[in-house]
């Protein structure tokens, strides 16, 4: 690390740093050699004298209800000038919240987290948003990587140098923020910087996570959007476009589908979420307190599911979301229950206690049949069907053909006649010759008229058809290549492979267990086989000068007796070869495993035993994400099929008729 | 109570419902890219993946597909990072830049509209462009598609030229200056892209990003 001066904390000691423990835009955070409660942070750059004295008021107001919610400086740093160069905090625990609201990343990162732990960290987050208040500061720079959940579901708030603080009458602003997560009044804002923060703009962000929290991840004012044109969060915000909310749908906004439907939550719940949202009641926007209060009544009523024992929802909900959301989406919202409840609430942990308990009996972690069943329940994409041949649709000459059929139909009649008429003349009247050359001249001209506009009409439609047919083979290749099953093929026998992998893995472990006891017999018995040297044996016909011999190759005990080795021996004959491999074999028959010596050392086992866990889960994750994926590869295939089949139904009947047009003609 | 029609691609976007970042990469395959360019493209690709998993958010956020031309194909669809199995490409045919362009602008609004009926917001999409020869197509359209894209913001079209690539047709094609790859640093190009495309994925959606200069000295590029 390239640091010239030494660092001192606030009363003049020397601070040790040890590892970099990340670095951000800002600055790194260290490792204290000797204290593991305490990080460093380092800024990169040299701080303005406003942010110095920002962090030296910090350190100052430091309370112990702070340090409960938040990473708040603990003491400052300086360099050789007395500068202040960063400062110390309590170490992080913990990982960022959208690691848990999001189901996907849930499920493998706070696998045990049920829905009352959703609702129980949204809590907890009202309660660090409370307790910066209630000190007279405002986060402002709320965002999704500012917030860590630990596993008992309390939070830790980071990043603590950017908040607004008050300290007496002089205020250090925060300058940063994301807008996805701030109010309408902020929206649009080109900086930050001089915009005062109020605890009305925190409560914005703060139902914003609350919501994301407990509709799994989705953002208030994401929605479906019936306008024209696109929709970003911030725009959507700005003109309070609240997707769940009363007035969405004369707002253009509908929630999007598949999402958890809003009057599932408790009318106090949701009332909150509506004042938070909506523009009558910007100024007033729901307070920590209010959520603490409205969540800790909502966590209580949570009810268990009768089919899924990892399903937990409120009572007013009337029957399981999840289960429906879960079988709507194919997607996967939750693992099993929730042991962090244990230690948090007493209250809400007596209510919902059956939750648990039916949870722990049935569930207990991974169920492979539950797995496997949800994998086998995803329907097969359909086969490719055969496209309707264009040629073999019923269909009659499109009207311009057929006009032009009509036509031509008449005038060849008329032709005939004329025909007729100049072979009557010729006969009967043979003296009238100017009228047979009249009608011979009419029955040409009317022959010529027949065929008019055929050949334009012909070359019009034959380049029409050619374009439909490369059109169609394009499609039926498209068609083909959408309907091809074999990505759902592949990921099934990916999961199958899994399955039986999991099924295995305890003879495996077994067997690697007995490799190893095996390895240390062969080990105890290398070690007598070496004690026998063979300068001391009583060897037949092998005097002191073929052993000589013997130890000039290397063989000196009966370790290295071997045919292989013995036959590089000059001189060595096979007789002299099988009497050295019987005395060897003699000694082996000798030995005596000593169980205790032989004992597999521990470390070894758990290698083992770690390596059979780490497997154990990595595929669990697998085969419990695999019904979703599954779900999700065959609902592509079919989306992608059904666009090919609609498309190919016009062309097919438009290729058809231009088919049917060019013969007729 | 719960009356839920099934909804393709739902089950992607109720376990992430994080708004997307669409990124298309065009890919030349034709004759003249065997050899070490290839097989560097392809090391590119396998360690664009690793690098892109290395960051929570962008593994939410960005989605990747891949297109290559000689001929033109869907390599792979828009999926995240963690479900992005780098293809293994192999150089064969010509050069078809045209159409390889309007399938990725098609493409892009098609993954829109999945994204609009499944109420997932979304950053302005990325099609990226790496060849390194002239198209062998008619590609007017394609520019004037790329035209209107960049115009209407409805995308970022950036265009880089490896060894023998034709510079000045690019330019025609792209609006912003394409750029030339140095040598066949397709490591360092790829690795600025997942820290371009790791930084937009912590911004909000229409924020406008300042990305890392490729053209320093150094950087992967010249222009």
């Amino acid at each position: 690390m390239k640091r010239a001066a030494r660092i001192v904390d606030g009363s003049g000691r020397e601070v040790a740093f040890g590892r970099e423990l990340g670095r951000g835009g800002e600055g790194s955070v260290f490792e204290i050699a000797g204290r593991s409660d305490l990080a460093a942070k380092v800024y990169h750059k040299p701080l303005p004298k406003e942010k110095q004295e920002k962090i030296e008021a910090m350190v100052r107001l430091k309370t112990e209800r702070l340090l409960r919610f938040t990473v708040w400086p603990v003491d400052v740093l300086r360099d050789g000038a007395r500068r202040v160069i960063g400062f110390l905090m309590p170490v992080l625990s913990g990982k960022e919240i959208h690691k848990l609201y999001g189901p996907k990343t849930r499920l493998t990162e706070f696998p045990q987290a049920g829905y009352s732990f959703l609702i129980h960290t949204a809590a907890n987050l009202a309660r660090a948003f409370a307790a910066v208040h209630e000190a007279g500061h405002v986060v402002g720079d709320i965002n999704h990587s500012n917030f860590y959940v630990t596993d008992q579901a309390t939070i830790l708030m980071l990043d603590c140098d950017s908040f607004q603080v008050q300290s007496d009458s002089t205020r250090f602003g925060c300058d940063v923020g994301i807008p996805m997560y701030m109010p309408p009044e902020l929206q649009g804002a080109a900086s930050f910087r001089g915009i005062v923060r109020t605890r009305n703009h925190d409560n914005f962000g703060l139902a914003v996570f609350i919501f994301m929290l407990l509709f799994m991840g989705r953002h208030p004012f994401a929605g479906k959007y019936s306008g024209s044109g696109d929709m970003p969060i911030e725009r959507a915000i700005r003109e309070f476009r609240f997707a769940y909310g009363p007035g969405a749908s004369s707002r253009q906004m509908q929630p999007p589908p598949g999402a958890l439907p809003i009057h599932v939550l408790p009318p106090e719940v949701q009332s909150l979420f509506a004042r938070a949202f909506s523009q009558d009641s910007m100024t007033r926007r729901p307070d920590a307190q209010e959520w603490i209060a409205a969540l800790q009544d909502m966590g209580g009523s949570l009810v268990p599911c009768a089919a899924n024992p990892w399903h937990q929802y409120p009572a007013s909900a009337g029957s399981c979301p999840w289960c429906a959301m879960e079988g709507a989406t194919g997607g996967l919202l939750f693992r099993p229950a929730d042991p962090a409840r244990g230690s948090a609430g007493a209250a809400g942990a007596a209510q919902t206690g059956g939750v648990h308990r039916a949870a722990r009996d049935s569930a207990g972690g991974f169920q492979l049949p539950v797995a496997w069943t949800q994998i086998q329940r995803v329907p097969p994409p359909p086969p490719a069907r055969t496209l309707p041949e264009p040629s073999s649709l019923p269909s009659q000459p499109s009207e311009p053909v057929a006009a032009y059929l009509r036509r031509r139909k008449r005038l060849g009649a008329l032709s005939i006649l004329s025909l007729a008429a100049a072979a009557g003349v010729w006969i009967f009247l043979p003296g009238f010759w100017m009228i047979t050359a009249g009608s011979l001249a009419g029955f040409n001209l009317l022959l010529l008229a027949a065929g008019r506009g055929r050949r334009a009409l012909r070359s019009a439609r034959t380049e029409e058809r050619d374009l439909l047919r490369l059109r169609w083979n394009e499609l039926s290749r498209r068609y083909a290549e959408a309907s091809e099953p074999r990505p759902f093929a592949d990921k099934l026998q990916e999961l199958e492979r899994a399955r039986n992998e999991y099924l295995s893995l305890e003879s495996f472990k077994a067997a690697e267990l007995r490799r190893l006891q095996a390895k240390q017999r062969s080990g105890q018995m290398k070690i007598h086989l070496r004690r026998h040297r063979i300068e001391q044996a009583h060897l037949d016909g092998i005097g002191p000068g073929r052993k000589a011999s013997l130890a000039l190759f290397g063989i000196e005990t009966a370790l290295e007796v071997e045919t292989h080795r013995l036959a590089r021996v000059p001189g060595f004959g096979p007789a002299n070869t099988r009497m050295l491999l019987a005395w060897r074999d003699r000694i082996e028959r000798r030995f005596v495993f000593d169980p205790v010596l032989g004992r597999v050392p521990q470390a070894e086992v758990l290698a083992v035993e770690r390596a059979v866990e780490a497997r154990t889960r990595e595929l669990e994750r697998r085969l419990s994400a695999g019904a979703s994926e599954l779900m999700r590869i065959s609902s592509g295939i079919r989306s992608r099929q059904e666009a090919a089949l609609r498309e190919a139904g016009g062309t097919a009947q438009a290729l058809a008729q231009a088919e049917l047009d060019v013969n007729a003609l | 109570m719960f009356e839920f029609d099934q909804i393709p691609f739902a089950a992607e976007f109720a376990e992430n419902p994080e708004p997307r970042c669409p990124c298309i990469l065009l890919l030349d395959t034709s004759y003249s890219m065997s050899g070490q360019p290839i097989d560097e493209l392809n090391r590119g690709l396998a360690s664009f993946k690793e690098e892109l998993m290395t960051d929570s958010m962008s593994v939410k956020r960005i989605e990747l597909a891949v297109v290559s031309f000689g001929p033109v194909q869907a390599t792979s669809d828009f999926g995240t990072p963690d479900d992005f199995y780098p293809p293994m490409l192999t150089a064969s045919g010509n050069t078809p830049m045209g159409a390889a362009i309007e399938k990725a602008v098609s493409m892009l609004e098609t993954r829109k509209n999945v994204y609009k009926q499944n109420g997932i917001s979304y950053y302005r999409p990325w099609i990226f462009l790496i060849t390194d020869g002239a198209p062998t197509d008619d590609w007017q359209r394609a520019a004037s598609l790329v035209r209107e894209g960049e115009a209407a913001k409805s995308f970022m079209f950036f265009a880089v030229g490896v060894e023998n690539a034709d510079m000045n047709v690019l330019g025609q094609i792209a609006t912003r200056t394409p750029l030339k790859l140095k040598g066949l640093r397709f490591a360092d190009l790829f690795s600025w892209l997942s820290n371009s495309l790791n930084s937009v994925s912590h911004s909000t959606p229409g924020d406008q990003i300042r990305l890392e200069n490729p053209a320093s000295p150094e950087g992967w590029a010249l222009i």
